[in-house]
């Protein structure tokens, strides 16, 4: 039979066929749980029915629960009918898929856990032709994370004797600050290298975010204008207009900056601003985003109140609808002093962005549910239309604007000025130029956890944080969260439904600068 | 909408008309509008025939330009012979659920009978969008037999044609090597349809305990249901020849049956122990490897998503060129 040189399976077509995944077993800790039945569940069902996943593919779950298969079966069969997205629920191929998930009941702290594990994975290669691939995902509480990866080396399941790789796919947070994500990777990386751990960030596995690269990377006609010569600055929003929904007393600890900003966020702005890696590869693209990350400016402790806002929302009405304030939620100290709204001024001290703000917020309660970047380009240098209403000093002037949205209605809008037909004269008017994601694309769009489970799969850790990158995010935030630690705010200092505290707009104003409202 | 005399100016300037007309009708129609977005990737020709479940083929063509916005150019071959031509232009459009935005799409219509319909060659060439590549799906095997067939096809990057439904397929696979060995860039539905199939055959390769039994093989059975043999079975052989050495004995058994699919199962046979898959319901086929079965979806291959994945590959397919080389020699 013959053998190609550049594929070990002469049978694959690489223009027509899916990404090759090898057979491989997903173990999922913390099985139980609402991410392994919201997200992850049926994110591999969809990659099941889309052929995307190899044959004989397993899933493991593990959790305190007692629970036989079929009663783990079951119990998932009803979570993934439930949240597959834009996605049939086919009954032929779930039996199918369902004779590859297995449950064993154990709780995690304790090494009788990891061999029940070991001798179901055992089982599993041999009876479903796994060849030893194991990807581990810790979607429990993140106090375990470094016992449960320990665990895994000393049950002996870090490694395969038959060459099988073995990783591990760690939610966020990576620690609580520097130190302490300093204090977890010294203790995970005890069992495993840094290529088999993949921290999942899965903002970076939305489309939208990856297309940030194609728009930048794939055209010419943008990135010559991608610097402080032309952008003024660069706005990146996330609001999300619902409060804690429960999860009060979590995000009571967590906060909008830890929970949003340091990881999602930075990741996003270095997506935005990196400069272009030699090729296309795991390494050069996250070696390109942690060198920006690491261009962030460290701002000093005195620095803090002109460059960060910090906010919590307090009750309001919203149409007819009473919203509690932060305080007032379930689970919530009436003392709390959370950030639910982060507003940040960042600099990027390299030659390309030197001088260019990137003003940073996330929110909830905030008016609407948006994420989006907005670039904002410097006014043309002289006034020749001066006495239109569209000119640079007048109250309609709008300068060229690039918006990327990332959610909801992704999609790239180009803002300029054009001639305005009515009337006569030099007028102007700003139109803006749409792209559309999904009207451009039809085809569905695979979710976050698709894209990073399957890229985890396949080895691919290019949309996965490294650990330096990781330090130097906590590095950028960590002098803003010691500050407000260390000062007590008068709270709440913004109503739920509105775009934020008083005080961020100023942070704006003084630079001359104003949110766009998106 | 409206039936005008056939120039290229003409055509084009009732296009403009007409979104000149959209966009003024949305402004007018919502406050809360956000206006029409016009979009073309490229120029998507359809050939079809008069009276040749037209029905089918537009309802292929809408769905193909919400993934593609294109400017469709409908090329239809009357019933009669003598009909002059004619043409229309008008907008498709749609509104994606929970946006604001209208998407249309520009489609001409050309129509004319077989003595005409050479003289569409010179209108097209003013009616392609500039700058963008221009695809050719020759749905009807008249028009690929028709004289128009090859200048209609040289003005296109790429030509999906379907050679089962040809009258001989296999000399119509004769032209399309031809073709290919000249450079021009050439897809059949027929082997399209063979995608599933073929990535099926490859995920068995994937699994470690099956590769060895890939290198012990004696034989390949291909089993289908119709007859005269279709066209796929030789495609699916020439792949297996291509992949495994041309002495390969591929046999092709006749297994009858009134199911809508041509190919119902494949069998890779070495001395001790066979790998079987096995279509035995519409959307599923399920794979035995000795005691372990695995289940795989195929999904319905409507024409439309046959085009579209042939509309994701505007390059050289080298692998379809390598088998449509075996099977045009066999």
């Amino acid at each position: 039979m013959k053998q190609t040189s550049d594929s070990a399976n002469p049978f694959h077509d690489a223009l027509r066929f899916e990404r090759r995944i090898p057979p491989c077993s997903v173990l999922i800790f913390g099985a139980n749980g609402d991410l392994t039945m919201r997200k992850l569940l049926p994110a591999l069902f969809r990659l099941a029915y889309e052929r995307k996943l190899p044959a004989g593919f397993s899933i493991v779950g593990t959790s305190r629960t007692p629970m036989t298969n079929e009663q783990f079966r079951e119990k998932m069969r009803v979570s993934v009918e439930k949240f597959i997205e834009n996605s049939p629920f086919d009954a032929a191929l779930w039996e199918d898929f369902a004779r590859g998930i297995f449950y064993v009941a154990g709780d995690i702290s304790d090494p009788a856990c990891y061999s029940a594990l070991k001798a179901q994975l055992d089982q599993i290669e041999t009876e479903r032709g796994t060849g030893g691939n194991v990807l581990f995902y810790l979607s429990t509480q993140p106090s375990f994370y470094a016992s449960v990866v320990e665990q895994i080396g000393a049950a002996g399941l870090a490694n395969h004797e038959g060459g099988g790789w073995r990783r591990v796919v760690i939610e966020k947070p990576f620690g609580h600050d520097l130190a302490s994500a300093q204090e977890l990777n010294r203790r995970i990386s005890k069992v495993l290298p840094e290529s088999d751990i993949y921290r999942i960030d899965h903002y970076l596995g939305k489309e939208t975010v990856q297309n940030v690269l194609a728009f930048r990377f794939g055209n010419t006609i943008f990135e010559p204008l991608w610097n402080r010569q032309y952008i003024s600055h660069v706005q990146v929003t996330a609001a999300e207009s619902i409060g804690v929904e429960g999860r009060g007393a979590y995000y009571q600890e967590a906060g909008a900056m830890r929970d949003m900003i340091q990881n999602h966020l930075l990741q996003v702005m270095a997506t935005v601003t990196m400069e272009a890696p030699p090729y296309f590869d795991s390494d050069a693209v996250r070696d390109e985003r942690a060198k920006l990350l690491r261009s962030i400016r460290i701002l000093k402790p005195e620095e803090v109140d002109a460059h960060a806002v910090k906010g919590q929302y307090g009750p309001a009405r919203i149409g007819s609808e009473s919203v509690p304030g932060f305080r007032q939620e379930t689970g919530v100290s009436p003392e709390a002093q959370t950030d639910t709204y982060a507003a940040i001024t960042f600099f990027i001290d390299n030659w390309r962005w030197a001088g260019v703000p990137f003003y940073v917020r996330t929110g909830k309660r905030l008016p609407k549910r948006v994420t989006d970047i907005a670039i904002r380009f410097h006014s043309a240098p002289l006034s020749l239309f001066s006495s239109s209403p569209g000119a640079a000093d007048s109250p309609l002037a709008a300068p060229n604007l690039l918006i990327l949205r990332i959610q909801p209605d992704e999609g790239i809008s180009l803002r300029f000025q054009s001639k305005d037909p009515s009337g006569g004269g030099m007028k102007l008017r700003p139109v803006s130029m749409d792209f559309n994601y999904g009207s451009s694309f039809g085809s569905r769009t695979p979710s976050a956890y698709e894209t990073l489970l399957l890229d985890a799969l396949a080895g691919d850790s290019t949309l996965y944080t490294r650990q330096d990158m990781v330090e130097a995010s906590w590095r950028a935030v960590e002098p803003i969260l010691n500050h407000w630690n260390n000062n007590k705010f008068e709270f709440p200092n913004y109503d739920a439904g509105s775009w934020g505290p008083k005080a961020s707009d100023e942070m704006l104003a003084r630079r001359g600068h104003e949110w766009r409202i998106p | 909408m409206s039936s005008i005399s056939v120039k290229p100016e003409q055509l084009l300037k009732d296009l403009s008309g007409l979104w000149m007309e959209l966009g003024k009708a949305e402004v007018e129609g919502s406050d809360r509008s956000a206006g029409v977005l016009r979009a073309v990737t490229m120029t998507f020709l359809l050939g079809v025939e008069e009276g040749d479940d037209e029905g089918a083929a537009s309802e292929a063509l809408a769905q193909l330009m919400h993934e593609h916005p294109s400017r469709a150019i409908v090329l239809k071959l009357s019933r009669q012979a003598d009909a002059e031509i004619s043409g229309r232009a008008f907008a498709q459009c749609w509104m994606p659920f929970g946006r604001r935005q209208q998407i249309c799409c520009e489609q001409i219509e050309l129509s004319a009978g077989s003595e005409n319909f050479k003289d569409i060659v010179s209108l097209l060439r003013g009616l392609i969008a500039p700058d963008l590549p221009v695809v050719f799906w020759c749905r009807s095997s008249r028009i690929f037999l028709h004289p128009a067939f090859e200048s209609i096809a040289l003005m296109a990057d790429k030509v999906i044609v379907d050679s089962r439904s040809h009258p001989d397929p296999h000399n119509s696979i004769r032209f399309l090597n031809q073709q290919l060995q000249r450079g021009h860039l050439y897809a059949d539905l027929t082997w399209t349809r063979l995608t599933r199939w073929r990535e099926t055959v490859s995920g068995v390769f994937e699994r470690m305990d099956c590769q060895a039994f890939f290198q012990n093989l004696n034989r390949a059975v291909i089993q289908y249901t119709h007859t005269p043999e279709p066209m796929a079975v030789s495609y699916l052989s020439a792949w297996m020849k291509s992949v495994i050495g041309l002495d390969f004995p591929v046999d092709r058994v006749l297994a009858p049956s009134e199911v809508s699919w041509q190919i119902s199962k494949l069998r890779f046979e070495t001395a001790l122990t066979d790998v079987v898959i096995d279509r035995s319901e519409k959307g599923i086929v399920e794979t035995h490897i000795q005691h372990f079965t695995a289940r795989s979806v195929f999904e319905v291959q409507d024409e439309a998503r046959l085009v579209r994945e042939e509309l994701s590959i505007l390059g050289r397919d080298p692998i379809f060129a390598r088998v449509l080389k075996i099977a045009s020699q066999s």
